[in-house]
């Protein structure tokens, strides 16, 4: 299992356009991908899960991965956050 | 397993299921938003005002009735007066008087100076208890989130779980057209109350929601209307969707043989916040309509809990069949 902290950078927060892209990229892996804040852990497979997060800029989420495939799925899920999902800003 | 935050004596005074109150504020009404109840369980407070202070815990609601008004009359008017300060003074959040009953007008002085709210029902003891308590459960019992679909079958709540993408939201909308209703899909909140067992509601902000891969999401209300869905329901089993592999075709066989040696409706049980529910676990297959394979477990449990048990009657005969059938063809052979 791995586990890491990413923080969202960009302007908007998890909002429902990047919380699609979470889920879109976690369904190409086979691992487990959980996705939680302080309160809540979700599904990174499952889109109303994700919406309920709504984490805002400035904020962290946890990331779990867990399964074969757990290397690839985290080191994709922290790039998509890294590049605040494809945004300018 | 998460702890709830604490909540308001306002949002208790003015919760709908506890309208029949009719709760009257007589003192502290200034900090009915700022006193903090923490604890699900009430104190009756008898021992506390016979003078034993010791088991009032701060956080906790306490409700009085006739014995105590009756045991504190038989004090002189000082002693009473004393007891009631002391009990108001412990860093509780909240009196419930029962029955219309009052306190003297000094108590109710003291309850304004120390912001403790004091609140009067023309209720019968019992059943202010009673209520209370469900309500307190309700907001403050430790809770679970769990992935999966929550639905209602024949009035047994259905927990159905799986990994992503492998059917419990189509399995979801096939029992919606069947009649039954949905509480909770993807995110699925699960309390383990005293009085009503493992109960289900869906996230707040997913209430009738239900995603369905390639259409999009469904306000399941809209569509099928107010009946198809629910806001609660007791979590009376669990449905593990399955791939069909190698390893559940020797899970298949491993629970036949079980239940051929030793007959049972289900073959196994989960542990859900410390209770056992049972558990089916399902292949999902080509040609396996899902959702009525839920429906017949559903109606398993449903025998079962009427005392009525499938297989163990008839595995039975079969075995004393075959028993009797051995005896026969040795006989039949031996002539």
């Amino acid at each position: 299992m791995r586990k890491a902290t990413i923080p969202v950078t960009n302007k908007l927060g998890l909002h429902a356009r990047a919380a699609a892209k979470v889920v879109h990229t976690a369904n190409q892996f086979d691992s487990d991908i959980m996705i939680g804040t302080d309160d809540e852990e979700v599904n990174a497979k499952s889109i109303l899960g994700l919406l309920t997060l709504a984490a805002t800029r400035g904020t962290s989420v946890t990331v779990r991965t867990d399964g074969d495939d757990e290397d690839d799925a985290m080191e994709a899920i922290v790039r998509l956050f890294e590049n605040r999902f494809g945004e300018d800003e | 397993m998460k702890r709830p935050d604490p909540i308001t004596v306002r949002h208790l005074l003015e919760a709908p299921c506890l309208g029949a109150q009719r709760f009257q504020v007589l003192a502290g009404e200034a900090s009915l938003d700022s006193q903090l109840i923490t604890n699900p369980r009430i104190q009756k407070p008898g021992l506390a005002l016979a003078g034993y202070f010791a088991y009032i815990k701060p956080g906790r609601v306490q409700i009085v009735g006739a014995s105590e008004y009756d045991y504190l009359g038989t004090l002189d008017r000082a002693e009473m007066v004393d007891r009631w300060f002391h009990l108001v003074d412990s860093g509780i959040p909240l009196v419930i008087s029962a029955k219309g009953l009052v306190p003297p007008a000094e108590v109710l002085e003291r309850c304004d100076e120390l912001d403790v709210p004091f609140v009067v029902t023309q209720s019968a003891t019992s059943v202010t208890i009673s209520k209370v308590s469900l309500f307190l459960e309700r907001e403050l019992a430790p809770y679970l989130q769990l992935h999966g679909v929550l639905m209602d079958v024949f009035s047994l709540g259905t927990l159905i779980v799986g990994d992503a993408g492998i059917g419990k939201s189509e399995c979801a909308l096939d029992l919606v057209h069947r009649g039954h209703r949905l509480v909770a899909d993807d995110i699925v909140v699960v309390r383990h109350t005293h009085g009503e067992g493992l109960v289900g509601t869906p996230h707040p902000r997913l209430e009738n929601f239900l995603e369905l891969r390639g259409v999009g999401i469904i306000d399941v209300r809209k569509h099928f209307g107010m009946t198809a869905t629910t806001p609660s329901v007791r979590i009376s089993l669990m449905i593990r969707l399955v791939k069909l592999s190698d390893e559940t075709r020797a899970m298949e066989r491993r629970w036949r043989e079980q239940l051929m040696t030793n007959p049972a409706p289900w073959t196994s049980t989960h542990d859900i916040l410390g209770m056992e529910v049972p558990l089916f676990t399902m292949a999902v297959a080509p040609g396996r309509d899902v959702a009525i394979m839920v429906e017949t477990a559903v109606t398993k449990c449903l025998l079962a809990n009427r005392g009525v048990d499938d297989e163990r009657a008839f595995i039975e005969s079969v075995n004393r069949r075959a028993e009797g059938m051995d005896s026969e063809e040795l006989s039949f052979d031996d002539l």
